[in-house]
């Protein structure tokens, strides 16, 4: 538009009409850029309800977040060397082994005081060597954790003989598992705690910021002295970590070791940190966005199994929603930079 | 009188016609009662069923037909009956299995069905049901009479009844055939998966049989998952070419089967081996057809034995004693060359049993 050429009137029109262009710009690129999965959330959450009368219950929202327990823990693993720009492939394999680790020492005698604490440790034992195989001996982290996978799923089926093993579980671990305290799963209760704790580490401390430094740029991180490294075994370390609380959560939900588990795991967990970047913080992994994202993906699945879709469904409305969040994005991020 | 005579002959004459008719007529009706009752294995005591029931039926997996078929006649049954039903896939994973009998509570159902889940690995859904108070009626996992009854260790929750069919027998069945078929010298390598009572159960009576043939032997009993079925073809193929003296396989269930039958033929040993299997899916029966290594299966049928999962269900709903034994004789056939279904098609008895359930259920 020439400011020359055109009449007072319209300029004072066009001047009106800009703000509200600009207001609407605006809660577009807030809502589709920064909180798409949380819109998707919300509209799911409308229409099952509508569709679907046992879908806002208390008991149908208890059951679906108890399940989420365990697949949260392996989506905050997944992050942890993403954000320093690695994967971990063993994820799978290592809950399975966590799992039946932990199954094989109830069988033997030992109680939870045991039992938990070894768990924690075999993880973190487990997230060492991936880091030490990244970082010293230079592998590829996909190489390198595929590997480690791999042999943890041999040392499964060892220790198990190929057997489930469900005697002598501590109690401790099935009251975790399948206890309720104030009307939510003990599992749930933990995982919202283990979230607070990530949340306010990667965001407000100098731990986070020097992993997301590293995400961002391993050299730039080295060259302003952050120990890199360190901080990259210390983020598989931290995976390893989270995979045995992931353990102990499924150990006491099934209240048995269970020689093939694990596995299927993988893949949504990290469906579920790739389209956390979708949400609160575009193009970083975030804890808020794993939350909404596995949220998202259960009520997508706990939707469609109330309204008895068909078991095809599900897998291609996991593949659906995590490529429409990226898709309308990365579509808004161009649009605001062009 | 010669009158009297006439008609007290005819009348005579009637008579006999008559009881000669009766006694036919009796004995016609007698054969095809005693026939019938014969033929119908199942349960002869009525159960009224219940109205307005909602079922949730959660089955192992619905890529395994051996565990999705039961799940599917059990759902049959149920809309038979007017109920309302929900069928979840497990998914082949502890994780969806569970989930499946959660999101089937959350659902309001007030009976849970499940086919081929170990409880062992779904004590949380278990547990739930529990504190709801549905009750959770199994088929297929192998963990009550025929078959040894399995109780869980540790004060672990198990199911109110299973209903399987005689997995020890079936297992004899193909033990049986695989001695005839060999003149009693049979070599076998037997794989074995023990995440499945059923698949144990049935393994236990084919190598009973093998070991009580004087010249026949169990080469190995190797342990395997089901997480390794992708890589089970390989490792037979290994085994059997380190062991040529070994000539029949035994496989712990038919999607196994299936990936060792292509891998026995990709490897060239298909004239040197022969293999068994259990559950009588139909890629397995089509490998009998075509003479492709397999030679038997014990197959058993997987609808009728989600019909009679519904009728014991109907039980437990009534407080009536369960039908002994629990699997209600769920029938099994060893499937071979010489009685194979028609293609494409799977073992089924040939007993109107919806029928009768129905008549049961009125």
């Amino acid at each position: 538009m020439n400011p020359l050429t055109t009449r007072p009137e319209s300029r004072r029109g066009a001047a009106f009409e800009a703000p509200k262009a600009g207001l609407m710009r605006r809660f577009v690129d807030v809502v589709l850029v920064r909180y798409a999965s949380v819109a998707l959330l919300l509209a799911l959450i409308i229409v099952f309800s509508i569709l679907s009368p046992q879908f806002l219950t208390n008991r149908n929202w208890q059951n679906l977040l108890v399940v989420q327990s365990v697949v949260t823990c392996m989506c905050f693993a997944a992050t942890m060397p993403l954000i320093v720009g690695e994967f971990d492939l063993s994820l799978g394999s290592m809950i399975g082994f966590l799992a039946m680790f932990g199954a094989y020492l109830g069988e033997e005698g030992f109680t939870a005081v045991i039992v938990i604490p070894a768990m924690l440790t075999a993880g973190v034992l487990v997230g060492l060597i991936n880091g030490l195989l990244t970082v010293k001996l230079h592998i590829s982290s996909f190489i390198a954790t595929l590997g480690t996978g791999i042999v943890l799923s041999g040392v499964t089926l060892g220790i198990s003989n190929g057997q489930v093993l469900f005697s002598g579980i501590p109690r401790l671990l099935t009251v975790i598992g399948q206890g309720r305290w104030l009307g939510l799963g003990v599992s749930v209760w933990l995982t919202l705690v283990l979230a607070l704790v990530m949340f306010f580490a990667l965001e407000h401390t100098p731990f986070g910021r020097r992993l997301y430094a590293i995400g961002g740029s391993e050299r730039v991180a080295f060259l302003a002295g952050v120990p890199t490294s360190k901080m990259k075994i210390t983020a598989f370390a931290v995976a390893g970590l989270l995979v045995g609380v992931g353990a102990i959560f499924a150990l006491g939900q099934t209240g048995a070791g269970n020689p093939s588990f694990g596995p299927e795991l993988l893949l949504p967990a990290y469906a579920a940190a790739f389209l956390s970047v979708t949400t609160y913080r575009p193009g970083y992994y975030n804890v808020p966005g794993i939350v909404v994202a596995i949220i998202l993906l259960a009520v997508g699945f706990n939707g469609l199994n109330l309204l008895g879709a068909p078991f095809w469904a599900q897998p291609i409305f996991n593949g659906a929603v995590l490529l429409l969040a990226v898709v309308t994005t990365r579509a808004e991020s161009r649009h605001i930079k062009g | 009188m010669r009158i009297t005579n006439s008609i007290v002959s005819r009348i005579g004459r009637d008579l006999r016609r008559g009881v000669t008719l009766a006694a036919v007529t009796a004995m016609v009706l007698w054969c095809s009662v005693s026939r019938a009752e014969e033929s119908w294995p199942g349960p002869t005591v009525p159960a009224k069923a219940p109205k307005d029931i909602k079922v949730g039926v959660v089955a192992c997996g619905a890529q395994f037909r051996g565990c999705y078929a039961p799940a599917l006649a059990a759902a049959e049954a149920a809309k038979a009956l007017g109920w309302t039903v929900t069928v979840y896939d497990g998914a082949g994973t502890q994780e969806k299995q569970n989930n499946g009998i959660l999101d089937a509570l959350s659902s309001g159902a007030n009976l849970v069905l499940t086919a081929a889940l170990d409880p062992d690995l779904i004590q949380l859904g278990l547990s739930k049901a529990k504190e709801a108070g549905v009750p959770v009626v199994s088929a297929s996992a192998g963990t009550d009479t025929p078959n040894p009854v399995i109780t869980p260790k540790g004060g672990g929750l198990k199911y109110i009844t299973d209903v399987g069919t005689d997995f020890p027998a079936a297992g004899r069945g193909l033990g049986d055939f695989a001695v005839k078929e060999s003149g009693g010298k049979a070599n076998v390598v037997v794989y074995e998966d023990d995440e499945y009572p059923s698949s144990v159960a049935s393994l236990m009576g084919f190598v009973d049989v093998i070991k009580k043939c004087p010249g026949c032997k169990v080469s190995d009993i190797v342990k395997m998952t089901a997480s390794q079925v992708g890589s089970v073809g390989q490792m037979v193929v290994g085994y059997l070419q380190t062991h040529p003296d070994v000539d029949w396989v035994y496989a712990p269930y038919d999607p196994a089967a299936a990936v060792m039958v292509n891998a026995i033929v990709q490897a060239g040993l298909q004239d040197k081996v022969k293999l068994v299997s259990i559950v009588g899916s139909a890629q397995n029966i089509e490998f009998i057809r075509q003479g492709r290594v397999q030679v038997a299966d014990a197959a058993f049928d997987n609808f009728y034995m989600g019909w009679a999962q519904v009728d014991q269900a109907i039980r437990v709903l009534n407080k009536q004693p369960l039908i002994e034994p629990n699997g209600e004789s769920t029938p099994f056939a060893i499937i071979t060359k010489d009685n194979l279904p028609p293609p494409g098609g799977e073992f089924g008895t040939k007993v109107d049993y919806r029928s009768k359930f129905l008549s049961l259920w009125k």
